[in-house]
């Protein structure tokens, strides 16, 4: 593969994990939301694409060929209400049990993505889904360098509009949340609606991620919803500055390129046919930064901005 | 636990020019100073927020201290980490959360002798139990299910335990009834007949300085008048300023 | 109905074990491990690696293993508790002393979970292991047929069980850990040394981890993932038992331990782990405070 079709394909898998990312940061970062649940969300939306814009399978039922702009909007509606019905069982519960809860509602999504095979096909998975701009483009760097665009105009069309929303009224009483669970228990019912607004509406763009990634890789299967999807989120999210929507969006492509480059580097250094240890390593070494991010540079890269007392908080 | 008998001529307790505080730069403490000397009990009274808490805190090593120095026997406790306080021979009574409420009465009572040989704890259980002799009867009782006056006894005789020579209590009458605060400041003389003596931080300041050998009042992080139990209650300045305020706001 | 009641227990046994470290350290050092489950399979493989070493020559009384497994069983127990003792200082630790909030533990936790899980694929491999292939018939006890090596674990972990509560109740270390779960400053008031308690916490914790480890082992296969997919169960154990209480969690387990063995014989045995996330959804929902759990 030459330089320029690997570089696209590298800045559009990055951009879809940005989107999940903000997403995240959306929930985490300014509400406070540990949602530890973003692989189901992620894969909620990548399934409900392929649902709708997958060719017809003999051995499943759905494949309806729409377009995948129709995919798209399904997975997010999709996504939206796995996370209503998430949200409405868990969102009130503490930080830690909010956690566990998401964690297993997870699990069941890859259970059923497993299991439910009139659907989902099982570990078969769903393929052959249509590639965007397959038609308008000449050749396949054409289409993937199309599909980087679109990627880049939803994180930009998503930026602001996240910017423009804690900006608002809305995203100071979100801070308000994250900075005390306990005086935004006393905001009683309001609290519960300002928490699940945010959950679903972070769990959207974590199923539009799911919807552009299957769509993108014309390939769904529950080998794609393993946990290791939201850890990698969250050390994107945590590396780049919680609370700072650029920041999610440098922590997507900083971690997404070491994430690759270790799998080049180390591929290229150790002998072959230790293809398992490389994921493995990878993997510790991601784990690592995490850790001394959390230890050394808590705040991010590009820290949250303004006024927000996160130093008084940790410190509380 | 077992410290030497220490000699009466040197304080129990020497609080110098402390400044102490949870935040840098926010102290709450801003240069208070006291002393508690063999046999005494002393009272720290002064409005809400004026650091009586945070200073028996400070000197408990729950709230960092800044400058200036804590003496215990005229050897500095500065920075000496909080379980280390009891070996010093200074038990602390916080003012709430000062039982643990999922282990019983007696196991509260054991973890305060902690480090003691196993005989010498149950005689000093023993000895709690003629102490407070409603004890012994819920000995195996969750102390979460006791009555506030109740709980109140367990923990001032858990601090016992370690055989200190000076007891920190905060606040010990807090939502107790007025014949609890009385039964608790009777148990408070008896304790210090026994040769151990007594800090005491109370915004009842009627019944604390009914007890009294000697108060402080506290303002804005400071000791602002010192004197004799008798002295600081007649005193018309310190009744209009503090303790009037008090017993307005008790009532 | 014997039957299922019977394989309920022996899943709980393994849930039993893991748990009781989970809530240990949920209560003590006030955040819920996501790197329990993993705990778990490290101890099984340093069993794996002591008796790749040792051999299981032999085997006890219609059990699958001779006796150098039972010393591995011990080593890996204690090489456990110090693994994550050192996890504990290098991580933890490090976090406590920068008063790093709750929600920086729990990140924590799952980055030490998946370093764990795949440093175990670093150093042994995907592939599923086994300790020793000796055949085991089943015994019929009361109409339920169960291997011995199944029945050896519902034993050791009713006597762990049984140790637990003689250590809480009875020694000062055990009451001392109930002191500081549930208020470490009066705790420390007490002259309990707090790091100590933290210390012995992680080594039980792990310890029991890790007997939990080589008892599934022994009953399935040992692979790196062994321990993260008890994960979900162990929380859901110590929720439905009530946090604050190691007795409830160990109930909790019984409970989710029948609740799975229920719906792989009666309903749909890949739905298995979804069993324990639905109880914790209901209890939640009924009654917050789990089934031994005290009103906050």
């Amino acid at each position: 593969m030459d330089i320029l079709s690997y570089l696209v394909f590298f800045s559009a898998v990055s951009g879809i994990y940005a989107i999940a990312t903000l997403g995240l940061n959306l929930q985490w970062g300014f509400t406070g939301i540990m949602n530890v649940g973003v692989v189901g969300f992620f894969g909620v939306g990548a399934y409900a694409t392929a649902f709708l814009t997958g060719p017809a399978y003999p051995d499943a039922f759905g494949g309806f060929g729409l377009p995948p702009l129709v995919g798209y909007l399904g997975a997010m509606i999709a996504s939206g209400l796995a996370a209503l019905v998430v949200g409405l069982l868990t969102i009130r519960l503490r930080h830690d049990f909010l956690a566990i809860g998401t964690f297993g509602a997870a699990i069941c999504i890859q259970l059923l993505a497993m299991n439910l095979k009139p659907i989902t096909r099982g570990f078969d998975g769903l393929h052959s889904l249509p590639r965007p701009f397959a038609g308008l483009a000449a050749t396949p760097v054409a289409a993937n360098a199309y599909f980087l665009a679109m990627v880049v105009a939803i994180i930009a069309a998503v930026v602001w509009a996240l910017e423009r929303m804690v900006r608002s009224p809305w995203g100071r009483v979100l801070r308000a949340i994250r900075e005390d669970e306990e005086a935004s228990a006393a905001l009683g019912k309001n609290a519960f609606a300002f928490r699940l607004q945010t959950f679903v509406m972070g769990s959207m763009l974590m199923g539009l991620a799911g919807a552009l990634y299957a769509s993108f890789t014309g390939f769904v299967s529950p080998q794609d919803l393993l946990p290791i999807l939201t850890f990698q989120v969250y050390v994107m999210l945590i590396v780049g500055g919680s609370g700072n929507n650029y920041g999610a969006v440098l922590g997507a492509v900083l971690i997404w390129a070491l994430w690759t480059m270790t799998e080049t580097f180390l591929g290229a250094v150790l002998p072959a046919g230790l293809k398992q240890q490389v994921s493995a390593l990878r993997v510790v070494l991601v784990g690592l930064i995490l850790v001394l991010m959390l230890l050394y540079r808590p705040q991010g890269l590009l820290p949250e901005r303004a006024n927000v007392s996160r130093e008084a908080r940790l410190q509380g | 636990m077992s410290a030497a008998k220490p000699r009466s001529d040197v304080p129990h307790l020497a609080v110098t020019d402390l400044v102490a505080g949870y935040v840098p730069d926010v102290p709450i403490l801003r240069g208070a100073s006291l002393r508690v000397d063999d046999g005494e009990i002393v009272a720290v009274l002064g409005p809400n927020g004026a650091g009586k808490s945070t200073l028996v805190k400070a000197v408990a090593g729950l709230v960092p201290a800044r400058s200036g120095d804590i003496l215990v026997h005229g050897a500095s406790i500065l920075g000496l980490a909080t379980h280390k306080l009891v070996g010093t021979g200074v038990a602390y009574v916080p003012q709430v959360g000062n039982v643990f409420t999922r282990l019983s009465v007696e196991e509260n009572l054991e973890l305060g002798g902690l480090g003691g040989p196993p005989s010498r704890t149950r005689q000093r259980i023993a000895g709690m139990y003629a102490l407070f002799p409603d004890l012994a009867r819920f000995r195996r009782l969750a102390a979460g299910r006791l009555s506030g006056g109740q709980r109140q006894m367990v923990a001032v005789a858990r601090a016992l335990m370690a055989e200190p020579h000076l007891l920190m209590l905060d606040e010990p009458s807090a939502g107790l009834s007025p014949r609890m605060v009385e039964l608790v400041f009777q148990k408070l003389l008896e304790i210090r007949a026994v040769g151990v003596s007594i800090l005491l931080v109370e915004q009842n300041a009627k019944a604390a300085l009914a007890i009294c050998d000697r108060g402080y009042v506290l303002a804005e992080g400071r000791e602002r008048f010192e004197g004799s139990g008798r002295d600081l209650l007649a005193s018309p300045e310190i009744g209009a300023l503090y303790l009037g305020a008090t017993t307005r706001l008790a009532s | 109905m014997i039957q299922v009641l019977a394989d309920g227990v022996v899943a709980a046994s393994f849930i039993v074990l893991g748990v009781v470290g989970l809530s240990m350290i949920y209560n003590i050092l006030n955040f819920p491990s996501f790197a329990q489950g993993d705990h778990i399979a490290t101890g099984a493989y340093i069993a794996l690696g002591i008796v790749a070493l040792a051999g299981t020559a032999g085997s006890i009384a219609g059990l699958s293993f001779g006796w150098p497994l039972i010393g591995a069983l011990i080593c890996a127990t204690i090489l456990n508790g110090l693994l994550a003792l050192l996890i504990d200082r290098s991580i933890y630790r490090q976090l406590r002393l920068r008063n790093a909030s709750r929600i920086s533990l729990i990140m924590a936790s799952f980055g030490v979970a998946l370093m764990l899980r795949n440093l175990i694929v670093l150093l042994a491999g995907h592939d599923p292991q086994y300790y020793a292939f000796a055949i085991q018939p089943a015994l019929s006890i009361g109409g339920a047929r169960i291997t011995p090596n199944d029945l050896l674990a519902v034993i050791v972990t009713t006597m762990m069980v049984v140790a637990l509560h003689l250590f809480l109740s009875r020694t000062t270390l055990g009451k001392s850990m109930r002191a500081v779960s549930e208020n470490p400053s009066l705790a420390r008031v007490n002259g309990i040394d707090v790091d100590r308690v933290i210390r012995w916490t992680w080594l039980i914790g792990a310890g029991l981890a890790a007997i939990a480890g080589v008892l599934l082992g022994l009953s399935v296969q040992v692979n790196p993932s062994m321990g993260f997919e008890l994960l979900l169960p162990m929380f859901a154990a110590m929720i439905v038992g009530g946090v604050t209480s190691v007795y409830g969690a160990v109930l909790g387990a019984l409970l989710i331990g029948v609740a799975e063995a229920i719906t792989v014989h009666y309903i749909a045995p890949e739905y298995r782990q979804a069993v324990a996330f639905l109880v914790v959804i209901l209890v939640l929902l009924a009654r917050p405070q789990g089934i031994l759990g005290e009103k906050a």
